[in-house]
C-alpha cells in the first residue's frame, strides 16, 4: 500500500563537498520508471528519509533539464542532515516530491534576473542559474549577489569561472568575515577516514578560499552598490536566513523596486511536505503547499513573518 | 571508541537514591541485544570491573551536593564525548534540592547529629557546572528513553524526547482530568511518562520537571486563584524540581510575596 | 437562528428492543464505535457484540473527538528495514460510529477537507469510505457548548447515514443517505405518524434556543485580522500554560509529528505520526533553532486566529464546531466564546 507520505528508495550516486559542513549528493530513483516521471521545477524541495533518523525537507539544486539524476545541496545542521552526512556513495535513502511552489519561471521570462543569497540559500537558486545558461535566449541579464559566513564556507566555488565567463551572468561576493568558522561539530566519519585527516583537509580547504577570495566583507546588502541590475523590466529572488531578506527587501523597495517583482523562498518546520501535518502554516498559507517560493507583496503583513 | 568500535559506556553516581541505575539494569536484557555494540566500561553499581575513560557516552546521576562531586562532574565531562543527566535529580536537582529553600547549616543540623563533619553545599543540577548533551528526565528514567538515547548515540542522532506539557500526553491518552480537585502539576511537567500517575487517578508530583517554555507564573497565579496557599505551592514546585532554574525563581518570587505580605 | 434542518427521509420509530436490534444488525457489518461512560469519563471506544447496551447517546462530549477513529492519536505510518519500506494496509475493519454529536459529525467533513482536500491521504479515505455514521441529535446542550454558531448542531444537517434522536422513551430514526435508507428497509422499522413529526420538528427548535452560548460569526475573519494588537492577546497568552491539551481534544485540530522509532538491531524500525499542538515550543521550531513562535502570544494567536480566520482562507469554512471541549478542558480557563466577544467590546 503506497501511501502520500511512503518515500522511494533512491541511490545517492556521487557526493562532492561544498564546505565544511554542506555536500552535494546526486541522487537517482532506484526504480527507473519513478526516476523516469520524476520531474521538478526549480525552487521546488523534496522529502529526503534516512530511515531510523527521520525525513527533512530539502531544496533541489540540481537543473531541472537533468532527467537521469537530481541533486541536493545539504547542510549538516540537524539530525537527518548530519545523518546524509555519514552516508557514503552507494548509500540508499527515501526520496518523495517535489513539492510545493519554485520560482515564478513562466513571470521570469524574457526578464532581467537579480539573484540574492545566503549561505545555505543560494541551492535552490542553482537550478535558476543553470536554466539561464543553459537557454540564454529566454532570459535577460542575470546578476547574483551572494553572501556566506566566510570564504570557506561559500557553496559551488568550482563552479563560479563557469558561470562568470558567461556574457549574461555577473556574481558578487560577501562575506561576514575572512576568518574560517572553526571546525564543525558534526565530522563525517567513514568517509574522511579519521577525524585529524578530516580537520587538515578542511583547513586546508579554508586558507585556499581565504586566499583566493576577492569579494567584500559585510552582509550581503553592502553589494547593493555595486549592483548593475535596475529595477525595470527585473524579477528579483532572494533565498536566505528570514533576516537577511527582511534586509535585502527593505534596501531593494529603497531602491525603487516593488514588492510584486521580489520573490522569496521562506523556511518553515514541515513533517509532511502535504499540508497536512500543520507545522509550517504562516497565518492561512501552507510553505510547503503555497511556497516555499512565495511573491514578497502575499507574505509581506503575515504574522511572524520577520518582513 | 576503543579497538572494538563499540561505543563505552560509563555510569556516574552522586547525590542519589540509584534508582535511576535501577531502571537501567531493568531493561538489562534489552541492553545486552545492543550489547554487541556498547561496551559497559564504567558502572561500578553493576560491575566490579571499571575500565579507565575515555568514554563515548556518560550518565551521571543524582544532585551535585558536595565540592567532590563537583570535581567529579567535572571529570565526567572530560572523560565523555557525550554526557547525559541520568533523571531529575542530575537534571533539576531533583529530592536533594530541597534543602535549598533552607540555609545550609540549618539543613545540616536538623538532619545529623555532627554536622560539622560533613562538607555539602547546595544542590545543583549537572548543567550549573558542565555542559550537557541530553537528559533523561524523570524520577526514576524511563527505561524506554534510555534506550532511545543509547540507539540515537549508536546512529549518532539526538532522539525527540516529549519536553511539551503532560496535559496533552494525559489527554490523549483520556484519562480524566484531576485539576479540578487536586494540585496537578500536569499543565507545567514535561510528558514522557505516559501520563502514570493520572492513569492511575493520581495527581502529577512533577517528577519530569518542568516542561520547555512552560508558563510558571501563569501556574502560580491560577493555583493562588484556586485557594491554594503560597507555601503548598512552593512545596510542590521544588518537589522535583527545586534547583531548576525557572522554578527556582518561581519559588524566590512565591517566597518573596509571603514575606511582603 | 438557522433554520430547522430539511427532513429528508421518512422518520421511523424504534422503541428499546427494535433500537437494540438495529445496533446488533450493525454490529454484524461493523465494529461499533460508541461513547460510553467509564470511569468518571465519557470516551468513545470500540464495543464488544456483547457491549452494545453500554452505547450512551445523551451523554456529554467524549474526552476525544471523533477524529481518534480516523487518525489515532499515534499511529504508524511505514515501516521499514535496511532502508526498504515495508508496505502496511489500510487495517481496521469497516466501523460504525453510534452516538456521535452533530458537530462531531461537522469536524469530521471538516477534517476531510483536510485530509483529501489538497493531497488525498489513502489510508484516511479508505477509512471514510467505509464507515457507518449514525449521529445522535442533541436534545439539550451541555454547559459549553456553542454549536448553532456554526451550523453544526444540536440536530445534524446532512452527510450522515443515520440520525437518531432519543424522544420520550423512543428513538426517532432518519436515514441521511442511501446506505442509512437501505439499512433501515431492511430491518423493517415503522413509519412515524404525523404527531410524531410535529415532536421532532418541535424539539429541534427547542434544542436550539436552548444552545444559548453564541459567537458572533459576522465578519469574525475581518474582525481578527483587524485586531491583531488587542490586548485581549496578551491577557490570555498570560493565563495560557500552553499545555496544548486544548488541541488534543479539539475535533478539527489535525496537527501531527512524525518520528522514526529504530529497533534494537539498529536496521529496522517504523516511521510514526502522533498529534502534536501549536501550543507548545518546538512546533515551529526548524533546525537551525529559529522559532517564529517562540513567544507564547504567538502561539496562542496562532490557535484561535487558525480556528476562526485562516481556517476559512484554506477550506472555506470555520474551524470551529462550537464543541466547547476546548472551555471543558482548559486549566486556566480560557473560553474563545469569551475572547471573541471581547474583540467585539
Amino acid at each position: 500500500m503506497q501511501n502520500l507520505m511512503t518515500p522511494r528508495p533512491a541511490v545517492i550516486q556521487r557526493i562532492r563537498r561544498q564546505t565544511a559542513d554542506t555536500l552535494t549528493y546526486t541522487l537517482r530513483f532506484l526504480e527507473p520508471e519513478v526516476q523516469q516521471a520524476y520531474r521538478f521545477s526549480p525552487g521546488q524541495f523534496n522529502e529526503v528519509s534516512v530511515f531510523g533518523v527521520g525525513e527533512a525537507p530539502i531544496s533541489i539544486s540540481s537543473a531541472a533539464d537533468t532527467p537521469d539524476t537530481f541533486e541536493h545541496t545539504v547542510r549538516a545542521v540537524g539530525n537527518v542532515t548530519a545523518a546524509l552526512a555519514r552516508l557514503m556513495e552507494g548509500s540508499q535513502v527515501g526520496v518523495r516530491g517535489p513539492y510545493g511552489h519554485g520560482w515564478p519561471m513562466q513571470a521570469m521570462a524574457g526578464r532581467n534576473l537579480l539573484l540574492i543569497a545566503g549561505g545555505i540559500g543560494l541551492a535552490p537558486l542553482r537550478p535558476v542559474i543553470l536554466e539561464v545558461m543553459r537557454h540564454s535566449d529566454r532570459y535577460g541579464s542575470l546578476e547574483i549577489l551572494y553572501g556566506a559566513r566566510s570564504p570557506a564556507d561559500l557553496l559551488f566555488v568550482d563552479e563560479y569561472d563557469v558561470w562568470t565567463a558567461h556574457p549574461q551572468i555577473r556574481l558578487l561576493l560577501s562575506v561576514d568575515r575572512l576568518e574560517p568558522n572553526p571546525p564543525p561539530a558534526v565530522s563525517f566519519p567513514g568517509r574522511d577516514k579519521g577525524t585529524d585527516k578530516a580537520v587538515e583537509e578542511l583547513i586546508r580547504r579554508a586558507t585556499v578560499a581565504v586566499h583566493r577570495y576577492d569579494g567584500r566583507v559585510g552582509p550581503v546588502t553592502v553589494l547593493f552598490d555595486q549592483m548593475m541590475t535596475l529595477p525595470a523590466g527585473t524579477v528579483v529572488l532572494t533565498c536566505g536566513p528570514e533576516i537577511m531578506m527582511k534586509f535585502v527587501t527593505l534596501e531593494l523597495m529603497d531602491r525603487g523596486f516593488t514588492c510584486d517583482q521580489i520573490y522569496v523562498s521562506l523556511e518553515r518546520r514541515m513533517e509532511c511536505g502535504v499540508a497536512q501535518c500543520g507545522h509550517c502554516q504562516i497565518g492561512p498559507l501552507y510553505v510547503c503547499k503555497d511556497g516555499p517560493v512565495f511573491n514578497y507583496k502575499d507574505v509581506r503583513y503575515l504574522p511572524e513573518a520577520v518582513f | 571508541m576503543q579497538e572494538s568500535g563499540r561505543p563505552r559506556l560509563a555510569v556516574y553516581k552522586l547525590s542519589s537514591c540509584a534508582g535511576c541505575q535501577l531502571q537501567i539494569l531493568n531493561v538489562e536484557d534489552l541492553l545486552l541485544d545492543i550489547a554487541a555494540a556498547v561496551e559497559i566500561a564504567y558502572f561500578p553499581m553493576a560491575s566490579r570491573q571499571m575500565d579507565p575513560g575515555p568514554y563515548d557516552i556518560g550518565f551521571v546521576e543524582g544532585a551535585v551536593t558536595s565540592p567532590e562531586e563537583i570535581q567529579r562532574v567535572k571529570q565526567a565531562r572530560q572523560q565523555c564525548r557525550l554526557l547525559v543527566a541520568l533523571g531529575s535529580c542530575a537534571a533539576f536537582g531533583g529530592v536533594p534540592a530541597n534543602k535549598n529553600r533552607f540555609a545550609q547549616r540549618v539543613v545540616e543540623q536538623q538532619v545529623y547529629q555532627h554536622p560539622e563533619v560533613l562538607n555539602s553545599v547546595e544542590a545543583r543540577p549537572v548543567e550549573h557546572y558542565v555542559r550537557l548533551d541530553a537528559t533523561l528526565r524523570g524520577c526514576p528514567i524511563h527505561p524506554e528513553e534510555f534506550l532511545e538515547l543509547v540507539k540515537g548515540a549508536l546512529i549518532g542522532a539526538t532522539p525527540r524526547l516529549p519536553n511539551y506539557s503532560l496535559c496533552l500526553e494525559c489527554r490523549l491518552r483520556e484519562n480524566a482530568c484531576l485539576f479540578a480537585q487536586e494540585l496537578c502539576l500536569g499543565p507545567i511537567t514535561a510528558a514522557g511518562c505516559g501520563a502514570l500517575c493520572p492513569r492511575l487517578g493520581r495527581s502529577c508530583q512533577g517528577c519530569r520537571g518542568p516542561a520547555e517554555g512552560v508558563n510558571l507564573a501563569g501556574f502560580a497565579r491560577l493555583l493562588q486563584e484556586k485557594g491554594y496557599e503560597r507555601a503548598i505551592i512552593q512545596n510542590q514546585l521544588g518537589k522535583y524540581a527545586a534547583a531548576a532554574p525557572g522554578v527556582a525563581l518561581a519559588m524566590a518570587a512565591l517566597r518573596w510575596e509571603e514575606e511582603r505580605r | 437562528m438557522s433554520p430547522p434542518a430539511q427532513i429528508a427521509t421518512a422518520v421511523r420509530v424504534a422503541d428499546e428492543a427494535s433500537w437494540g436490534q438495529l445496533l446488533r444488525a450493525l454490529a454484524q457489518t461493523y465494529d461499533i464505535w460508541a461513547p460510553v461512560a467509564e470511569k468518571n469519563r465519557v470516551i468513545l471506544r470500540c464495543l464488544s457484540p456483547d457491549e452494545l447496551d453500554q452505547v450512551k447517546l445523551d451523554a456529554p462530549p467524549t474526552l476525544l473527538p471523533a477524529k481518534k477513529v480516523y487518525r489515532a492519536p499515534e499511529e504508524t505510518l511505514l515501516r521499514f528495514r535496511k532502508g526498504e519500506v515495508e508496505p502496511l494496509g489500510n487495517g481496521q475493519h469497516p466501523w460504525a460510529l453510534v452516538g456521535i454529536h452533530p458537530c462531531d459529525l461537522r469536524a469530521i467533513q471538516l477534517l476531510d477537507r483536510v485530509y483529501t482536500g489538497f493531497f488525498a491521504d489513502e489510508r484516511y479515505s479508505h477509512r471514510r469510505q467505509q464507515n457507518f455514521l449514525v449521529v445522535a441529535n442533541c436534545l439539550q446542550p451541555f454547559p459549553h457548548c456553542f454549536c448553532t454558531s456554526f451550523q453544526s448542531g444540536p440536530f445534524a444537517r446532512k452527510e450522515y447515514d443515520l440520525a437518531v434522536t432519543p424522544l420520550f422513551g423512543r428513538h426517532l430514526v432518519q436515514a441521511g443517505s442511501a446506505a442509512g435508507e437501505a439499512f433501515l428497509r431492511v430491518l423493517g422499522l415503522p413509519e412515524t405518524t404525523g404527531s410524531e413529526l410535529a415532536e421532532l420538528v418541535a424539539a429541534q427548535a427547542q434544542a436550539e434556543q436552548a444552545v444559548t452560548r453564541k459567537v458572533n460569526t459576522d465578519n469574525l475573519p475581518r474582525l481578527l485580522n483587524m485586531n491583531v494588537d488587542h490586548p485581549v492577546w496578551d491577557q490570555i497568552a498570560d493565563r495560557c500554560l500552553s499545555c496544548g491539551a486544548c488541541t488534543a481534544v479539539c475535533p478539527t485540530c489535525y496537527c501531527f509529528s512524525v518520528q522514526d522509532r529504530l529497533n534494537l538491531d539498529l536496521q529496522s524500525g517504523e516511521r510514526r505520526m502522533a498529534w502534536t499542538s501549536c501550543l507548545i515550543m518546538e512546533f515551529s521550531r526548524v533546525a537551525l533553532g529559529h522559532n517564529p513562535r517562540h513567544e507564547r502570544v504567538a502561539r496562542v494567536k496562532q490557535r484561535l486566529y487558525h480556528k476562526f480566520s485562516y481556517f476559512n482562507d484554506q477550506y472555506g469554512q470555520f474551524g470551529c464546531v462550537g464543541c466547547g471541549r476546548c472551555v471543558d478542558t482548559c486549566v486556566a480557563g480560557i473560553d474563545p466564546v469569551e475572547v471573541l466577544a471581547q474583540l467585539r467590546r
